[in-house]
């Protein structure tokens, strides 16, 4: 947004707001301003008319919005509930950019309104600083996550809206990190757990003391209520696969909630005794091990990996060369990388080796995207991760990439180079402008056609051929069919629906 | 890993993708059925110019259909042009490849004729089964190789783990007693590109540490002959020789799987210069 357009109706909006308490106009117009990068990604005014779709349930966003005229409503899946009614100076969208997970609402305005979107960059800048921006944003995230997370979970969607409101209020939000036990075998109960985000495994002591991992849960998952309605202690430990958010309701109010709805403690007794059932009928050959390994491996965040069947693949190494052909002479995939023995696909007691590549795996929650000081790394509306040109080569993306998924390479298109000679400003003008000794390795000169050019390097990886409408030169050009993008969530699922 | 699981595995990953590969079998048989009854109708033909003709047609056909065929390798130099799937054009390449090869047998009558069209004929048989071999190739070797290796590695990361392997025997060698250099000349650099033993690994399909202790075991009576403190280091050195073995039997597999294509392409380049030299004699003289 330029000056101009930040108008004292703006600000004003923005002023009476908690979350920007404190903050004077010139700060707000700064950080309302140009990116403090060439390219990089601004906060923008936007108009929308009555019945227009903001946001989309479902898709990824870069922005949060603050609304500045007009009032929207939020609402949840395609019968449109209504969650809540937003007037001016509220705000929303802000849960993706926390939690990296899709929208989990539909907003559409109900009278003209107009809106500022604030990009990833701006709400990661005042996300760093302590301050009211902070502590709003962390509890609003508690209050909307949670309530919003109960209404998905079988068992508590059926609630009273109200019923729902009042836990919240009690609830906790406990985050533990990979190994963290959440519950002991043996110990009293005295909370019951719904695990928001993550994985966890639930181990048990076996005859000769050993611990063997019985399960795994996921997200909308939950654990503990057996232990407090039949009074028992803990018959199983449940630990942390890696980060996993899990919402902690006291005993006290564990039992508020049975006392309200007589259904209530049926309903998670019949889902226990269903999952008991499922973990009695196993077949010998359970693909267990396989969703650990997956678990365990990180895999499990991948949207998008990029599998070999090694059964067919002929090591031709035709991925590669069309990948690298397909952008400019470097290829975003490597075939190293993790191999797994996964069960074959609807014939789950067989099990095949996977080479899951070294290439980006568009995770549910990129922790590449944090901190990028240009906002160059986003995500689209369908969720992929992509690195845009305002790329400025500090690495940050591929350091923070727990894969060594993306790389480092000298951006030396032949337009980038015509415009180096020609000294367009984005090389010649404004990098030089910036260039100091800790930057040096962003930009090094080599030697062209006789010439030297300054080069800048850029952070690349997989963008799943976006320039080529999404048909992968490497599953494309693969005579063989023996490599493919799979959603590690919805395979596993498959694999633990089946096993 | 249980071979009989994987192999199954690999059975049926070929079975889901080969929907559009029945519909091409289905397509060949069809035109190989039509091509066969031309070829009965030609010969049961009174008129000899009708029958010449009909002959005629059938070299037409194959010749379009070869070079139909070989479109498959224009395919492999546009990275992404929107022209489908290169699994879609392989089984193109193979089906119509496999019509192409019926239609000239059925032109040639299986007779040699003068010298150009007997060498015509040896260069075409020799595409065809080079490019039936290279079919069996492509889909048992894989199996094999995902058998016998234990983690997938790519041909350079073999040749520089090979090498690595070999600097690490021969340092070894270098650093121990005269009588430990001479063993491991004798015994293990032999070992290194045994043939019989690259065939044990196929034969049983193991990996290295499946085949380790057995092999450490055959060394133990050369080793007898060092002195104790050497033991150890000749261990060492009989692993990696192993493993330069194992690395032998794996490169040859992927050379393999990657060598065949140069002898269909040359023969099929071959052909394909003497057809047109065939057709041109033909038609001229």
């Amino acid at each position: 947004m330029t000056e101009q357009e930040v108008t004292p109706e703006i600000l004003g909006v923005l002023r009476s707001m908690d979350l920007l308490k404190g903050k004077d106009s010139d700060e707000l117009t700064e950080w309302l301003g140009k990116a403090p990068f060439e390219g990089g990604a601004e906060c923008a005014l936007r108009e929308f008319s009555p019945g227009e779709r903001i946001i989309a349930q479902g898709s990824f966003g870069n922005s949060f919005f603050i609304l500045i005229r007009g009032s929207v409503a939020a609402s949840l899946g395609p019968e449109s509930v209504r969650l809540a009614t937003l007037q001016k100076g509220s705000f929303f969208g802000e849960m993706t950019l926390i939690s990296g997970l899709p929208r989990n609402a539909n907003v559409t305005a109900l009278e003209a309104c107009q809106v500022v979107e604030v990009p990833r960059r701006a709400f990661e800048l005042w996300m760093k600083k302590p301050g009211p921006f902070r502590t709003t944003m962390d509890e609003t995230y508690i209050e909307r996550g949670l309530a919003n997370h109960l209404r998905t979970i079988p068992g508590f969607a059926e609630l009273e809206p109200q019923v729902v409101q009042e836990v919240v209020k009690k609830i906790r939000l406990r985050i533990f990190s990979k190994d963290e036990v959440i519950v002991r075998e043996g110990d009293d109960a005295d909370s019951f757990y719904l695990i928001r985000d993550g994985y966890v495994r639930v181990a048990k002591t076996m005859a000769g003391g050993e611990q063997r991992t019985v399960a795994y849960l996921k997200d909308g998952s939950y654990f503990g209520e057996t232990a407090l309605l039949r009074a028992e202690r803990r018959n199983a430990s449940i630990i942390a696969m890696g980060k996993v958010e899990v919402i902690q309701v006291m005993k006290q109010d564990f039992f508020t909630l049975v006392n309200r709805d007589a259904n209530f403690a049926d309903r998670l007794l019949e889902e226990d005794r269903r999952r008991d059932a499922e973990a009695q009928s196993a077949a010998p050959a359970s693909p267990l091990g396989f969703v650990g390994q997956v678990v365990e491996r990180g895999l499990v965040k991948a949207t998008s990996a990029l599998v070999i069947h090694l059964n067919v693949c002929t090591r031709c190494g035709n991925c590669v060369k069309a990948c690298a052909e397909l952008h400019d002479g470097i290829s975003r995939l490597t075939r190293h990388g993790m191999l797994f023995e996964a069960p074959v696909r609807q014939h789950l007691t067989v099990l095949e080796p996977l080479l899951v590549t070294t290439s980006c795996m568009h995770c549910l929650d990129p922790e590449c995207m944090v901190g990028c000081p240009t906002g160059a790394i986003t995500r689209d509306v369908n969720g992929e991760v992509i690195i845009q040109d305002s790329c400025i080569g500090c690495g940050n993306c591929a350091r923070r990439c727990p894969y060594g998924n993306i790389s480092m390479a000298d951006a030396r298109g032949k337009e980038e180079l015509a415009k180096q000679h020609t000294g367009a400003p984005i090389i010649g003008g404004y990098l030089k402008f910036w260039k100091t000794p800790e930057d040096e390795p962003m930009m090094h000169e080599i030697e062209t056609s006789n010439q030297k050019a300054v080069v800048r390097r850029i952070a690349v990886k997989c963008d799943l051929c976006q320039d080529y409408n999404y048909n992968h030169g490497c599953v494309h050009n693969c005579p063989y069919g023996a490599i493919e993008r799979m959603d590690a969530g919805a395979y596993l699922s498959e694999v633990r629906g089946a096993g | 890993m249980n071979i009989a699981r994987t192999l199954g595995s690999a059975a049926r990953i070929s079975r889901s993708r080969s929907r559009a590969e029945r519909m091409w079998q289905v397509f060949a048989v069809v035109c190989i059925a039509g091509l066969s009854w031309w070829y009965i109708a030609a010969h049961r033909q009174p008129s000899a110019n009708r029958y010449h003709q009909l002959v005629l047609g059938l070299g037409w056909i194959g010749t379009l259909l070869a070079l139909l065929a070989a479109t498959l390798s224009v395919r492999k130099r546009m990275a992404y042009q929107g022209v489908g799937r290169m699994s879609s054009w392989l089984s193109a390449h193979i089906y119509i490849g496999i019509i192409a090869a019926f239609a000239i047998f059925f032109h040639s009558g299986l007779r040699l004729g003068g010298p150009l069209s007997a060498w015509l004929l040896v260069f075409f048989s020799l595409t065809v089964a080079s490019g039936l071999m290279g079919w069996w190739f492509t889909r048992k070797l894989p199996l094999l190789l995902t058998a016998i290796e234990e983690n997938p590695a790519i041909l350079e990361d073999l040749l520089s783990v090979r090498a690595e392997c070999l600097q690490g025997m021969l340092e070894l060698a270098r650093a121990g007693s005269p009588e430990f250099r001479a063993l491991v000349e004798q015994t293990l650099i032999k070992e290194t590109s045994s043939w019989s033993r690259m065939f044990r690994f196929y034969r049983r399909r193991s990996t290295l540490a499946q085949e380790l202790p057995a092999f450490q075991k055959e060394q133990a009576k050369s080793m007898a002959r060092l002195k104790p403190y050497e033991h150890r280091a000749f261990q060492r050195a009989a692993e990696y020789a192993l493993r330069v073995n194992k690395m032998n039997a794996e490169l040859l597999l992927q050379r393999v799987l990657r060598g065949w294509l140069t002898f269909h392409i040359v023969s099929t380049g071959t052909m394909f210069g003497l057809a047109a030299v065939h057709i041109f004699t033909e038609l001229y003289y």
